[in-house]
């Protein structure tokens, strides 16, 4: 019988497999378009790639910044430490030398640190008071929150938490490090590239971030660092490269403060402010924040589109489910009936015949043949059923090897081939006897 | 409950959260008006309870033709009725068209005809009607639960009669049976062994039938006529179990059976003998006898309609029961069944000799000629052909098998193809009619 093939599966099997089409498909565009730290113009001064910092260098140029381009942890941390009055920007701080770009003797007081998206992992390792709070899909600009900053920017991807200031929802947070150490931390890469400088407050937030100090040391690497082991001055306990830094070290923070004027004591006092601020304040967010956590993830979740999108996204629903109701119900119900059954007759038989050749018992197949056979030789010579190969021979005349050749072969046969052989002389015996039947 | 075009409306409100200032509240105005247009709808459409069902038509036909049956549907309402209505049978009515539109204005009726070509026989119920009435926009309609809809659809049942192809052999059958029976004047009375009537002796009869005391009181030869017996007994026993589902041929072995049945009992109807009959598996599924004869052919066919195989061995001590209830008067039972070795030696077997003491056992089996076919190897055959050989060889040597067994037990066995299985039955019969052995 031929099986008619089910095609139900496919009514549960569709919907999923398109839901799971639009996952992938949206996973793998969105993979596509970041921006990628690994790719030589990401947030490089001199590219000018949709994804390069050259417009931004630009930018703080003509604001009378200095810009240095280091291309290694050591560099940076050298470059740093002989020039203390500087923004050390790290646009890739995955690639960089963790434990020594962290390291409190690199980064002399009145330096400020600016990282770009750094995560949990860096700033666990750098013992840093900060951590991460949740990543979104794309950067939102929300606005400032805080005294820092006075324009919105693209800033808010991965999130941060810190006791110490926060401002863009967690986007940006301002931690010190040791004394006076300022680290900026910034959870996206969008304010700082070419094709998105114009954006919201981009250019605002960028040139504010970085232009504190009168030179920027942008480290700009785009695969793993590994701080040279062989130098002596950086794995000794006295940080001195380059033999600047006992000139300069100590009484270069002291200027610094002093050189940067209202900039840094603002920083402080800020910084001041919400350290103080955080008896009275911190308990505000801290209680919000743990509890609201997940809420708040869903709300900036939902401000991904704006609102005239989720109503549409809702009216198309509610039309969807609408035609889903109107279509589920049916017109009367199937009928049920009881089927009759569809078992051929022959079906025991078939399964027999099937069973002989599976268990190859070509013997008692031609045995039944032959009995067969025989008897009806014997019905039709007119002879008693047991009679013999000389009987059936005598009354047919015909010789008595072929009676015997058929009927008491030496050995069964082995192979389909002996057994077909074997049958077709079996029948033209039974041909001829029941021929010489006729004649006679 | 809504319809599609409900959705469509909430569709054409997709632009408006774009376009207004508020979307949310946007969202909430096309929600509330479609709502509250569906549910005007709603109640504007004409009510259910205001619709009337009648049916009319055929109630009973012969598998193969076409029934019609029509279904009138009355608005009592005082609204216009906009209705979609089901018309659903069971699957093997072969019911159409199932759906209907009507419009109807207020006190207004519609006839609707369904045409049916059922596929098998037995009774075939219209199972449900269906209705949903639209409101005056077709944003809303109304329609009941199926028990609702069940509770107000009127019964009607079509049976079907089983297929009957022996009928076209039924003249010839009648012809041979008015030969024995002596009615056609060509041939002069018949040979049969119960007593007719006494006349006068005219040359040529035969001297042995010359009756000497009523001569000799007449005073002239007077002959003894003959006539077949009448008033004998037929039982005709179905098996409806496992054996008789399988498939022989394409149909079910139990039509091959019914087709016998019939020609015999229409067979014996006519020779005035007494037919009834009784169909068994595990229980005793149908029973027919006693009633006038004028009757008695039409609830025999009835009877038989309804029978379906069910997948259960056959209790044949439910027929010595049976037949022991009946009394002791001798019948020609003839049951029909399958000569499958197991339920025979089982089950028949044992209970043979008992009844073939007392009544005339014939056992009729619908042998499947895809065997018989299967037995004889084909011109040029294969390893495989000579073991389907085989195995056909052996299942049709079981069948002789058990045949002899059963001829040895005291039954008659008549073995054929469906197709000629009615025939030799009702040749049987005829034969044992003629020869007075019934």
């Amino acid at each position: 019988m031929k099986k008619v093939r089910n095609w139900r599966w496919l009514r549960l099997a569709v919907p999923i497999a398109v839901v799971l089409a639009v996952f992938v498909t949206t996973a793998v565009l969105h993979a596509f378009q970041q921006a990628d730290p690994a790719d030589n113009d990401y947030l490089n001064p001199d590219s000018q790639a949709p994804i390069g910092s050259a417009r931004l260098a630009e930018a703080l140029r003509s604001e009378g910044v200095k810009i240095r381009k280091v291309a290694t942890t050591f560099e940076a941390s050298t470059t740093l430490w002989a020039q203390p009055n500087s923004t050390l920007f790290v646009t890739a701080p995955e690639f960089t030398d963790v434990e020594h770009l962290t390291e409190e003797r690199w980064l002399p007081s009145g330096s400020r640190v600016v990282l770009v998206r750094p995560d949990n992992g860096f700033l666990d390792e750098a013992g840093w008071p900060a951590s991460t709070d949740g990543e979104r899909w794309t950067a939102a600009a929300p606005a400032p929150g805080c005294d820092l900053f006075t324009s919105p920017a693209a800033v808010r991807k991965l999130a941060y938490r810190t006791e110490f200031t926060s401002c863009y929802d967690g986007g940006v947070v301002e931690f010190p490090v040791g004394e006076i150490t300022i680290v900026n931390v910034v959870g996206a890469a969008d304010p700082f590239r070419n094709d998105r400088l114009d954006e919201h407050g981009n250019r605002d937030f960028a040139l504010n971030l970085l232009g504190h100090k009168n030179q920027v040391i942008w480290l700009d690497r785009h695969e793993r660092d590994r701080w040279p082991t062989s130098d002596g001055p950086p794995v000794t306990d006295r940080p001195a490269p380059d033999g600047l830094g006992d000139g300069i070290g100590t009484p270069e923070p002291e200027e610094t403060y002093d050189d940067s004027g209202d900039e840094p004591e603002s920083d402080e006092t800020r910084s001041g402010e919400a350290e103080s601020g955080s008896d009275s304040e911190d308990e505000q967010p801290t209680p919000t924040a743990e509890p609201d956590g997940a809420a708040q993830q869903a709300r900036e979740q939902a401000n991904a589109f704006p609102p005239k999108a989720w109503a549409v996204v809702l009216l198309v629903l509610l039309a969807g489910a609408a035609l889903a109701a109107a279509a589920a119900r049916r017109l009367g119900t199937p009928v049920a009936e009881r089927l009759p059954s569809r078992v051929p007759a022959n079906e025991t038989m078939l399964g027999h015949a099937r069973l002989y050749q599976r268990g190859g018992s070509r013997g008692p197949s031609l045995r039944i043949l032959r009995h067969t056979s025989r008897r009806r030789m014997t019905e039709h010579l007119g002879l008693p059923p047991d009679a013999t190969d000389e009987d059936l021979a005598e009354a047919t005349g015909l010789p008595l090897e072929r009676f015997t050749e058929v009927f008491d072969p030496e050995s069964p046969p082995r192979r389909d081939s002996h057994l077909v052989a074997a049958t077709k002389k079996l029948r033209d015996l039974e041909r001829d006897v029941l021929n010489e039947g006729e004649t006679q | 409950m809504v319809t599609r075009r409900f959705a469509v409306l909430v569709l054409l409100g997709v632009p408006l959260p774009l376009l207004l200032p508020s979307p949310w509240l946007a969202v909430l105005g096309i929600v509330l008006v479609a709502g509250a247009v569906a549910g005007f709808d709603a109640m504007a459409a004409a009510p259910l309870t205001g619709i009337a069902l009648r049916r009319e038509g055929d109630r009973t036909i012969w598998l193969g033709d076409q029934a019609t049956v029509t279904l009138t549907v009355t608005n009592r309402s005082t609204r216009d009725l906009r209705l979609d209505l089901r018309d659903s049978w069971v699957p093997s009515a072969g019911a159409g068209p199932l759906r209907h539109r009507l419009d109807l204005a207020a006190g207004e009726q519609q006839t609707l005809t369904t045409t049916l070509h059922p596929v098998r026989h037995g009774d075939r119920p219209a199972a449900r009607v269906t209705t949903r009435s639209y409101g005056p926009f077709g944003f809303a309609y109304r329609q009941r639960s199926r028990s609702w809809n069940t509770e107000r659809t009127p019964a009607w049942n079509l049976r079907v009669l089983p297929p009957f192809p022996s009928r076209r052999i039924l003249p010839e059958k009648l012809a041979r049976m008015r030969v024995i029976d002596g009615s056609q004047v060509t041939r002069g009375r018949g040979q049969g062994t119960e007593f007719d009537a006494l006349r006068s002796y005219v040359s040529g009869d035969d001297v042995r039938s010359i009756d000497w005391r009523s001569t000799a009181r007449a005073g002239h030869v007077v002959v003894r006529t003959w006539r077949p017996e009448r008033d004998r007994r037929v039982y005709c026993v179905l098996d409806t179990g496992r054996t008789s589902a399988v498939r022989v041929a394409g149909v079910p072995r139990l039509d091959a059976s019914i087709d016998a049945a019939l020609l015999l009992s229409v067979l014996a109807t006519r020779a005035e003998d007494r037919v009834d009959l009784l169909a068994l598996d595990a229980s005793v599924r149908a029973r027919v006898e006693e009633g006038g004869q004028n009757q008695k052919l039409t609830r025999l066919i009835d009877g038989i309609a309804t029978l379906e195989p069910a997948l259960v061995e056959t209790d044949y001590t439910l027929l010595a029961a049976e037949l022991l209830r009946r009394g002791r008067k001798p019948s020609l039972v003839v049951i029909f069944t399958a000569l499958d070795t197991a339920p025979m030696i089982a089950g028949l077997l044992p209970l043979l000799p008992k009844l073939a003491t007392r009544h005339h056992v014939i056992v009729a089996a619908a042998r499947d000629p895809e065997v018989t076919r299967l037995a004889e190897l084909p011109a040029t055959f294969t390893a495989a052909d000579v073991h389907t050989a085989a195995a056909a060889q052996r299942a049709l040597a079981d069948q002789e098998r058990i045949a002899h067994v059963l001829n040895r037990s005291g039954a008659t066995v008549v073995d054929a193809v469906p197709g000629e299985l009615a025939s030799r039955v009702a040749d049987l019969y005829l034969l044992l009619k003629a020869t007075g052995r019934l």
